[in-house]
């Protein structure tokens, strides 16, 4: 029987591990990374999603401006259909592109503050959380009023109602910008004007003309004309009134949407990826109010001096303008508008191909659909070179979702861990049973190396993408903490194997990558859904980042970890004591009271170990922030509150050490000094944050101050209940001495 | 270790002890409680002065907390029961008093306390790693001056203006080739009384200075009042200013109108009161505020057949070379807001034949005479850049400390890892 | 090697190790000075200095281009006017002459009028052009301007000294002392100097194809400018007044919402949306064309427009003041919106 049992958790150890092995592998098979094959039947949404666009000054894979839009909208990676099936994120996109009637209807917004569902007439319990388009449009006049009204308010003096309007508002301009992107916005057309114009015939008709190109090819007619003809630029003409108003449009159109789908030019030495609107009329060169502040007859006349020029000495001509007229609205914009007459000459033939895109989409023509994914793709990396080369890694990267595996599998561990605490708590004999014990531990131990490489492998996948270190934004701190602690905890537990590293580490993985998603729908901190965001010029330092930033978040790690085993300590002791009160008689607790010195002494100098680690990583990361500081600021060290905080930290681990080697503190007083470090750490990382004031605020982050706030009091409770036994041991010492007397 | 357990070795323990009879009254100064207590008081310095940044600013938290030797914290008003907490005032230990007593602390710790061996080396080149970090760190605070440069596009500068503190500057502008430059620093006008100097013809009483006010245009017509009441000359004079005052304002941002009111005084006898009034952002700014007011930059004095400009700015410091500002470029990622670039083409001359070009941008400051030049801020609209300006003598104390301190940890706890293996080696299953 | 040092140190008491942390401290707080130094100069202002006769004052308020004003103490009081006059170009010596020659009714001078008058002296080693000029306009008057110019390089500066006779001629050994004394250099930045008289500028030509409109007889025509096509302004015996105009610029300039949120501003109205639009804006036909009119009420202060999009502009016909007023002038702002013909079809 017992050998029956033995065998069955040999078997059970494998297979469970392989089962889960199997599991986290189905996301990183090589079929995310090399393409499907395409099937002849449906869409090659595959295909499509790998269009390299530039969105938040990145060039990626449409798949990840469709995640990242719908995070923001969402905070889910997926869309809703009507009846509440999901849509995944390259197929709403495509809708949103080609079909925005049919994409209106899906429930792309997350709703679910009451204020603002009761400004709906909806609730919560019959009608969900999220919504359409269309579910919002009716009300989208008191929307923005109370986004504007909120928005007048200060920062500070906003309520949760206020917050949540404004992000709604935003998400509502982000859904129309990401429609708008490959078909122009309508809005601002004037049908009065294009009437008196007689526009009406320029403009893109569905009916007569076969693509909007059409009507690209007819404004640029209309420019050709002016090129030919540069005395008819004045006040009055009606070809010129006409170019302008055109112009206007697309001009606006650039404000109207969302990402850059056009590779740049051939022959663009800046390699700038361009908007549909910006292929046809350029960039404005200043923010289009300007406009009203420009002299109408000086304007006229210095565009026509310029059309007047040939190709060549215009673009010089704009070259040296720009540079000398910085502030003049007239001299600008006559520069811009030189430029979309006289130099930009042809439709890009890559508004056709998504045109043609479109088209196929719409009439349900597989093959022609495919064809132009595939023109597009290829023209793409034909002009844009290098900068697409990862995008093909990417989209696998986003498909394979490591960090949701992670996290989900550090709760398997964590179970396995306590399962064998259980084992060896219950079983009376070692030799028999500490096999089972054995087993579990070591499942847990093996299970920790496979999370911790699928964790790996999400971490140096965005370091791939990115082209840069781990670190880059409180984002990937709170991966890399999770990464460092889950290290360290598999190297003790290698060591040390009672399954209480394997449990710490998971749990803190598990606390940390929680912590990361949540922090990615942070609308203040993550704004575009993108985690992976451009770095500011100041620190835009690869060399810095590697060293100071990853140290110092090293340290974090490391505090934590030896927190978390002081509240392990706690724990152990806590229960040890309450079994040796009420539970005198049972095996459980005579084991447990003979394991009590090993287990504490054990735990005690991994405490200690870690802190050794945490001082060490801390010290020297502060101490290489302040070079930075001296580097790029100007001064090693300015009393900055995120500096404050760090320093907290090493001083408390100095306080740690100190404590124990001059042994006033032993192994319970250095295991609550540990748990008094998560507040240290907790209070450095994101504390700081919250005060709005320095040089490394990342964005006020009020979101996060009960959550703190939680976590601050949870472990001053452990702190406190570490030492209840030392309470009643007085009291019953009281209750003894009166009995005495 | 630095613990009080007994070394073995006999030689070393008789090299403490002696060290330990010659010095018996550094022994208290050396003990392992004051560390933990120093240790933990300034835990809650930096964190009270921390708090406080929300209130008085970086620059206020800094002067009241880390540069003095003790503060006074008001509990905050929005924290749990401040009704009974926030009046009364808890004074906190400052940077000077404990990062004294911790220098005392490690150096007697160093002599009385750690054993001289090699063995412990690593122990010994961290304090004293930490022991030239804290001293630097207050050489700094004592000695680092701030101030920036502002240079137009393709203009020369030569000379660099503190960020906070002003002077009284009278500039003799009647020859053409060299300019007189008297100077009166803030620290005598906030002493206040009257002022005379071999290079200057006059005296001048200080009757009214401080750090800021709130300034409001009235109408010409309307009664002059406020702090410059008095004044009778000069555009405080002509323009009708209403001073009012305020605190100074200590945030990084903090915007400082600085004034002075002062009486020129020829042979015992006033020659009027004038009032100099200090734009935060220079005083060529006042033009564009009014075009009356642009005199607060050069209030014209002429004194026996001499032009004199009067101009309270912020306090200059004249380099022995020039820079000259080429162009300037601030990119951003295509798309966003986000800033890639600040960069500033720059020629340093140093003499007339003697010119160097160079490139000043994030993270890549210009090093030259014992100042550093960082890029600040840049304006590219109007093309300017500002550069800030530090001259910190004791800049190389933290780059060896940090080096003492890290080999110093490298040594230490790689030997306690190593020995941790090794322990858990053998018996790699514990329960 | 130790022992020796340590011996050294025992006999320190311990008050000597502190009083060594007090002069680290000490020593970096450096003592204030006032500090003095040449530099080479920065100035770029204009430079005027001079040495005052003892008997002149200085006239506290500099007015217009002057950058030096005096008066003469007489027992009667502070008399005559001496001027320090920068120009910041090479202004013609009949300018200058005609300027003062005009107000004291000499006819207007040219080249050989003036030779007449005209003397060069030298003061110093300044060389001066010196115009005595006398009242022509009543015999009796004995008011005399004496113009004294000093040319140098890219800059004039006059010297006029404005007086009676009698007193000039007392007065001339101590003027030829000041300008003796002068120290005059022109700046880079004209600070106060201005030319003499700016020749009016030309109207802004009427665009080709401009509206033309009839405006009632009381509305006073304003000057148009490059910004503004059409002006006018409307008074009433309080003092109360109104101001018209008609501007134009190309494009939406912002669109309806952006003008008329700003105009409302103007008269202390709240802003509104898109939904708040309709309370304020009705439609009206402007030659043919329908545009949008603005009726903006407030208690104390009113405003109505007309936005007008065509040919790729936007035309805004605005009233603005009085409340009491524009209540009165509405009728007519409404009856010269009829009026505006493009002529264009």
């Amino acid at each position: 029987m017992k050998k029956f049992i033995k065998r069955n958790f040999n078997l059970g150890c494998r297979s469970s591990v392989l089962i889960f092995l199997s599991f986290v592998s189905s996301g990183f098979s090589t079929k995310a990374f090399s393409e499907d094959s395409t099937n002849s039947e449906s869409f090659d949404f595959d295909s499509f999603s790998r269009i390299p666009v530039l969105r938040g000054g990145r060039v990626k894979p449409l798949d990840s401006v469709a995640r990242n839009v719908l995070l923001v909208l969402r905070n889910k990676r997926t869309a809703l259909n009507q009846d509440g099936t999901k849509v995944d994120a390259i197929n709403w996109m495509a809708t949103m592109l080609f079909n925005p009637e049919k994409a209106n209807e899906l429930k792309s917004f997350l709703v679910d503050h009451d204020g603002l569902l009761g400004l709906m007439g909806r609730k919560l319990s019959v009608d969900g959380k999220y919504y359409s388009f269309n579910d919002l449009e009716p009300h989208f006049e008191q929307i923005h009023k109370g986004a504007i009204e909120a928005g007048e308010k200060e920062q500070e003096k906003r309520d949760s109602y206020d917050q949540n309007v404004i992000d709604l508002y935003r998400s509502v301009q982000l859904y129309r910008r990401v429609m708008y992107t490959l078909v122009l916005s309508p809005s601002g057309t004037d049908s009065e004007m294009i009437g008196d114009l007689d526009l009406a015939g320029v403009f893109y008709d569905p009916k007569i003309d076969p693509d909007q190109t059409a009507e690209f090819i007819r404004f640029r007619e209309l420019t050709g004309l002016l090129a030919a003809n540069p005395d008819t630029i004045r006040m009055g003409s009606n070809d010129f009134a006409k170019v302008v108003y055109m112009l206007d449009h697309y001009s606006r159109s650039n404000i109207w949407s969302e990402f850059f789908p056009i590779p740049p030019e051939l022959g663009d030495e800046k390699k700038k990826w361009r908007k549909i609107g910006e292929s046809l009329v350029g960039q404005e060169p200043m923010d289009s109010v300007e406009k009203r502040n420009l002299d109408p007859t000086r304007f006229s006349a210095i565009l026509r001096d310029l059309v007047q020029s040939n190709p060549e000495i215009l673009r010089q001509q704009i070259v040296q303008l720009q540079t000398n007229n910085k502030l003049d609205p007239t001299v600008l914009f006559a520069t811009q508008y030189a430029e979309a007459i006289k130099l930009r000459r042809e439709v890009d033939p890559v508004l056709k191909l998504y045109e043609n895109l479109r088209l196929a989409y719409l009439n349900g023509d597989v093959d022609a659909f495919d064809t132009s994914v595939s023109q597009i793709r290829s023209s793409a990396e034909k002009r844009a070179g290098e900068m697409v080369r990862k995008i093909n890694f990417e989209k696998g990267y986003n498909s394979s979702e490591p960090f949701f595996w992670s996290s989900f599998a550090y709760v398997v561990v964590f179970i396995l861990a306590a399962i064998s605490w259980l084992f060896s708590a219950t079983t009376q004999s070692k030799d028999k049973t500490s096999q089972a014990v054995n087993f579990f531990r070591n499942s847990a131990y093996y299970l920790t190396l496979v999370v911790f490489l699928a964790h790996t492998f999400g971490l140096v996948g965005r370091m791939y993408i990115e082209g840069r270190p781990p670190v880059t934004n409180l984002y990937s701190s709170a991966l890399f903490i999770g990464w460092g602690a889950v290290l360290l905890c598999w190297f003790t537990e290698k060591y040390v194997r009672l399954g209480i590293a394997s449990a710490m580490g998971s749990m803190i993985g598990f606390g940390s990558l929680i912590i990361a998603h949540n922090l990615s729908l942070d609308s203040s901190l993550n704004p575009t859904g993108d985690t992976m965001e451009m770095m500011r010029a100041v620190l835009d330092s690869n060399f810095w980042l590697a060293t100071h930033v990853v140290t110092v978040t090293i340290g974090y790690s490391t505090t934590f970890l030896a927190g978390f085993l002081g509240m392990a300590y706690v724990f152990y002791y806590l229960l040890n004591k309450f079994l040796t009160v009420f539970g005198k008689s049972s095996n459980f607790s005579k084991k447990l009271d003979s394991s009590l010195r090993p287990v504490s002494r054990t735990l005690g100098s991994m405490i200690f170990g870690i802190t050794c680690f945490s001082l060490f990583f801390s010290l020297v990361g502060t101490v290489l922030g302040g070079i930075w500081a001296d580097q790029s600021w100007g001064r090693f060290w300015g009393w900055d509150a995120k500096e404050n905080g760090a320093l907290l930290i090493v001083i408390w681990n100095a306080i740690i050490l100190h404590a124990r080697w001059a042994g006033i503190a032993k192994i319970r007083g250095i295991s609550c000094l540990a748990i008094f470090g998560n507040i240290v750490t907790a209070w450095s990382w994101f504390g700081t944050n919250m005060l709005g004031v320095g040089l490394h605020t990342y964005g006020f982050m009020d979101k996060a101050f009960y959550p703190l706030m939680i976590f601050i009091n949870s472990q001053l409770f452990f702190i406190a209940s570490a030492y209840l036994p030392v309470v009643f041991k007085f009291g019953s010492f009281i209750k003894k001495k009166k009995s005495l007397v | 270790m630095p613990d009080n357990k007994q070394p073995r070795n006999n030689r070393k323990k008789s090299s403490v002890g002696s060290r330990r009879k010659l010095l018996p009254w550094l022994i208290p100064f050396a003990s392992v409680r004051l560390t933990l207590s120093l240790l933990s008081l300034s835990m809650i310095l930096i964190f009270v002065a921390t708090l406080e940044q929300v209130r008085i600013g970086i620059r206020g938290a800094q002067a009241e907390f880390f540069e003095s030797f003790y503060g006074i914290w008001y509990y905050p008003d929005q924290f749990w029961g401040s009704e009974f907490l926030s009046s009364l005032p808890i004074p906190i230990p400052g940077g000077y008093l404990l990062g004294g007593l911790l220098i005392l602390n490690l150096i007697a710790a160093f002599i009385v306390r750690f054993q001289w061996s090699s063995k412990k080396i690593g122990i010994q080149l961290i304090h004293l790693g930490i022991i030239l970090l804290l001293i630097g760190q207050m050489i700094t605070q004592a000695k680092q001056v701030e101030s920036r440069m502002m240079i137009n596009k393709g203009e020369t500068s030569n000379y660099i203006e503190r960020f906070h503190g002003v002077e009284l500057a009278f500039t003799n502008v009647t020859d053409a080739s060299q300019n007189q430059v008297v100077a009166i620093p803030q620290e005598l006008l906030e002493k206040g009384g009257t002022f005379n100097h071999k290079d200057l013809p006059f005296d001048v009483r200080v009757r009214k200075f401080d750090r800021n006010c709130e300034v409001t245009i009235k109408q010409p017509d309307q009664s002059r009042q406020g702090l410059s009441k008095e004044v009778n000359r000069g555009v405080g004079f002509t323009s009708n200013l209403f001073l009012k005052e305020k605190e100074e304002d200590y945030s990084m941002d903090g915007l400082n109108f600085s004034f002075v009111v002062f009486d020129l005084i020829n042979e015992n006898e006033s020659m009027g009161t004038w009032l100099a009034l200090t734009h935060p952002a220079g005083n060529h700014v006042w033009e564009s505020v009014s075009p009356q007011l642009a005199d607060f930059a050069f209030q014209p004095l002429r004194y026996q057949g001499n032009l004199w400009g009067m101009t309270l700015r912020h306090e200059r410091e004249y380099l022995p070379f020039s820079i000259t500002l080429r162009s300037i470029a601030n990119e951003f990622y295509q798309g966003t807001e986000i800033p890639f670039n600040f960069e500033s083409r720059v020629t340093l001359n140093l003499d007339e034949k003697q010119k160097r070009d160079a490139l000043v941008y994030m993270n890549t400051p210009l090093r030259h005479g014992g100042k550093t030049f960082y890029q600040y801020q840049m304006n590219k609209a109007a093309d300017y850049s500002v550069f800030q300006v530090i001259r910190n003598p004791s800049w190389l104390l933290p780059y060896l400390a940090c080096i003492l301190v890290s080999i110093g940890l490298l040594w230490q706890f790689s030997f306690h890892l190593f020995s941790f293996l090794r322990k858990h080696k053998s018996t790699p299953r514990l329960a | 090697m130790f022992t020796t040092v340590a011996k050294s140190l025992n006999g320190l008491p311990p008050f000597l190790l502190l009083q060594a942390f007090a002069l680290t401290f000490s020593s970096c707080s450096e003592e204030k000075e006032i500090s003095s130094y040449e530099i080479s100069p920065e100035y770029d202002g204009p430079v005027v200095a001079w040495k005052l006769p003892e008997n002149w004052g200085e006239n506290p308020d500099l007015s217009g281009p002057m950058a030096g004003s005096f008066h003469i103490k007489t027992e009667l009081g502070p008399s005559g006017r001496i001027g320090v006059m920068p120009f910041r170009e090479a202004v013609s010596t009949r300018e200058v002459v005609n300027m003062f020659g005009r107000e004291l009714g000499y006819e207007n001078f040219d080249q050989n009028s003036l030779e007449l008058i005209l003397q060069t002296k030298t003061i110093g080693n300044k060389s001066f052009e010196w115009i005595p000029l006398t009242d022509q306009t009543d015999p009796a008057e004995s008011r005399m301007v004496l113009l004294a110019l000093l040319r140098k390089e890219q800059e004039t500066w006059l010297f006029p000294f404005i007086a009676d006779s009698p007193l000039i001629t007392q007065e001339m050994n101590n003027f030829k002392k000041f300008l003796k004394s002068v120290v005059v250099r022109a700046g880079k930045v004209p600070i106060r100097a201005r030319n003499p008289a700016a020749l009016p500028s030309p109207p802004p030509a009427q665009s080709a194809n401009g509206p033309t409109w009839e405006a009632p007889t009381h509305w006073i025509q304003g000057k148009p400018s490059s910004m503004r096509i059409g002006s006018f302004y409307v008074r009433d015996e309080n003092g109360n007044e109104l101001d018209f105009s008609i501007t134009s610029f190309p494009g939406d300039v912002g669109g309806v919402l952006a003008n008329v949120n700003r105009w409302l501003s103007q008269v202390g109205l709240d802003k509104v949306d898109e939904s708040g639009l309709a309370s304020y804006l009705s439609t009206v036909e402007i030659d043919g064309k329908s545009a949008q009119l603005l009726i903006a009420e407030n208690d104390d202060k009113s405003l109505y427009a007309a936005l007008l999009f065509r040919d790729d502009r936007s035309w805004f016909f605005k009233i603005m003041g009085e409340s009491s007023l524009a209540k009165i002038e509405k009728k007519n702002f409404l009856g010269f919106l009829d009026t505006v013909c493009f002529h264009d079809h």
